[in-house]
């Protein structure tokens, strides 16, 4: 697993369970973590809080990961993790054209997020 | 003068009838009452795949397969002798037998007329081949069409319940990969966090149960067990069951039964869960303070008519909740309502919604008082 400098992240999920494991192991590794249950929430937490890379799922009702991403890149700058079980092709094209965006279908294992969350810090770093 | 007249007359009609035998889809042959050939028409040359001179003069026979054609003359002459029709003044259906060998199905219908000392015997003939063929392909295409709706709604099955256990199973792992990485790090430490991370995982475990339960539930159909249902005692039941949480979500429920004592013949229990669902899906709905009334209304005779109205929000537009996967709630998985109609219909009754009056969604259950349960 790649060595991640510790960053704040925001986390978007409705799925308790799983929102609060991935918190869990996210700490774990020593990064701030805050957790939002819903799209709603999450938008005045990305303005008030200052994360610096959005993880969430992408199946939200009525507002969807790839419109927080966009809503996060215009707060924040940041890249977004997106981690759904929705795998269809009409969500990869929406994520293609998002340089700032990556996709891991659920179930996801932890050390392979990890990795891809770091390449996408180094590559908004640089970017 | 007169004369030229009638010969006129004579030839319009000939005209006529030549056109009507040369225009005619279907064959029309006339055989004498030695069974042999005296009018063959351009249907028939089609049909037949024999030109007319070819058939002309010659035994009708031979546009037929066996055992037709050796039994044929016989029919003719025992016609002839009793007076008892096996063909004639009715339709039946044959086999012919074309040029090339191959026989095919006809619809036959024979008449008979004297002209001067002669009989002749006209057929109509219909080949009804390309109409079976026709046919077998419209059911061919029926069954490829019905084939393809189940392979779709297997595929959309298949795909929902993929989806459907992909995130409880995303949460197993993920609380599993926590324990793991908790324990490397700092096993003497790691003995209540992994409690309460376990007891999540059984939580989930549980989740998963329950959403395979509702695929099982859906998949099985419903087997009822029929019993005297006192309508009062069962409204008076599901008010009971969800009192409680009604009033924690500040929701009144106001339950009121029939005016008159009405029973029907019902699952109970399946009954009950039809109210259940829909209890839930109301207070899951109205997500506050609101209301939910429970109606017994007049029906037609031999039949019970209930309504289930809350204060939510109704249901949006252009969406069928009792369709297949239909579903307005994060994580549901869209059985519960297409569950509900498939109880009910096995009762021989149905489910329908509409909106309320001033807002929210309204639920009529109509149902027979002496059910019997579907085959």
């Amino acid at each position: 697993m790649a060595s991640c400098t510790c960053i704040p992240i925001l986390l978007v999920d409705q799925d308790h369970i799983f929102r609060q494991a991935l918190a869990e192991n996210l700490r774990i590794d020593g990064h701030e973590v805050v957790e939002c249950d819903s799209a709603e929430e999450a938008l005045p937490a990305m303005r008030a809080r200052a994360c610096v890379a959005l993880i969430a799922e992408y199946a939200m009702p009525g507002f969807n990961g790839v419109h927080l991403a966009d809503e996060f890149r215009a707060a924040r700058s940041g890249p977004t993790l997106l981690v759904t079980a929705q795998s269809s092709g009409a969500v990869a094209a929406h994520v293609e054209v998002r340089h700032y965006v990556r996709l891991l279908p659920k179930p996801v294992a932890y050390d392979q997020l990890h990795d891809v969350l770091h390449d996408l810090f180094v590559v908004r770093s640089d970017s | 003068m007169a004369k030229e007249g009638a010969l006129h007359s004579i030839e319009v009609q000939a005209a006529r009838f030549e056109a009507i035998l040369t225009t005619a889809r279907d064959a029309i042959i006339s055989i004498n009452g030695d069974g042999l050939i005296t009018l063959f028409n351009r249907a028939a040359e089609s049909i037949f795949e024999f030109p007319a001179s070819e058939v002309l003069g010659k035994n009708v026979s031979m546009l037929m397969p066996s055992p037709y054609r050796e039994d044929h003359d016989r029919y003719l002459r025992s016609y002839q002798e009793t007076g008892e029709a096996r063909a004639i003044g009715r339709i039946r259906k044959v086999e012919g037998q074309r040029k090339s060998g191959e026989t095919f199905p006809m619809e036959l219908s024979v008449s008979e007329v004297r002209v001067g000392e002669e009989i002749l015997y006209t057929a109509v003939i219909r080949d009804m081949a390309e109409r079976q063929r026709a046919q077998a392909e419209m059911d061919r295409l029926r069954l490829l069409s019905r084939q393809r709706e189940r392979l779709a709604d297997i595929g959309a099955l298949a795909s929902k319940i993929v989806h459907d256990l992909a995130n409880p199973l995303a949460a197993l792992s993920m609380v599993s990969q926590g324990i793991l990485r908790r324990i490397e790090r700092a096993p003497e430490a790691a003995i209540e966090t992994v409690r309460g991370q376990a007891e999540r995982l059984v939580g989930t475990a549980q989740r998963l149960d329950a959403l395979l339960g509702e695929f099982k539930d859906f998949a099985r159909g419903q087997r009822l067990d029929f019993q005297d249902v006192d309508v009062a005692g069962l409204l008076r039941t599901v008010e009971e069951f969800w009192k409680p949480e009604a009033i924690r979500n500040g929701v009144v429920l106001d339950v009121q039964g029939p005016a008159e004592a009405v029973s029907l013949r019902a699952d109970a229990e399946k009954l009950h869960r039809v109210f259940d669902n829909l209890v839930k899906n109301a207070l899951d709905a109205i997500d506050g303070p609101g209301r939910i009334e429970i109606r017994v209304e007049p029906a037609a005779a031999g039949r019970v008519r209930i309504r289930l109205a809350d204060s939510g929000p109704g249901l949006p537009e252009g969406v069928d909740v009792f369709a297949l996967f239909e579903t307005t709630k994060a994580g549901g998985t869209g059985l519960g309502l297409p569950i509900c109609r498939q109880i009910l219909v096995a009762h021989g009754g149905d489910i329908s919604v509409d909106k309320g009056d001033s807002a929210g969604a309204v639920f009529q259950i109509d149902l027979p008082l002496h059910g019997t349960p579907l085959a």
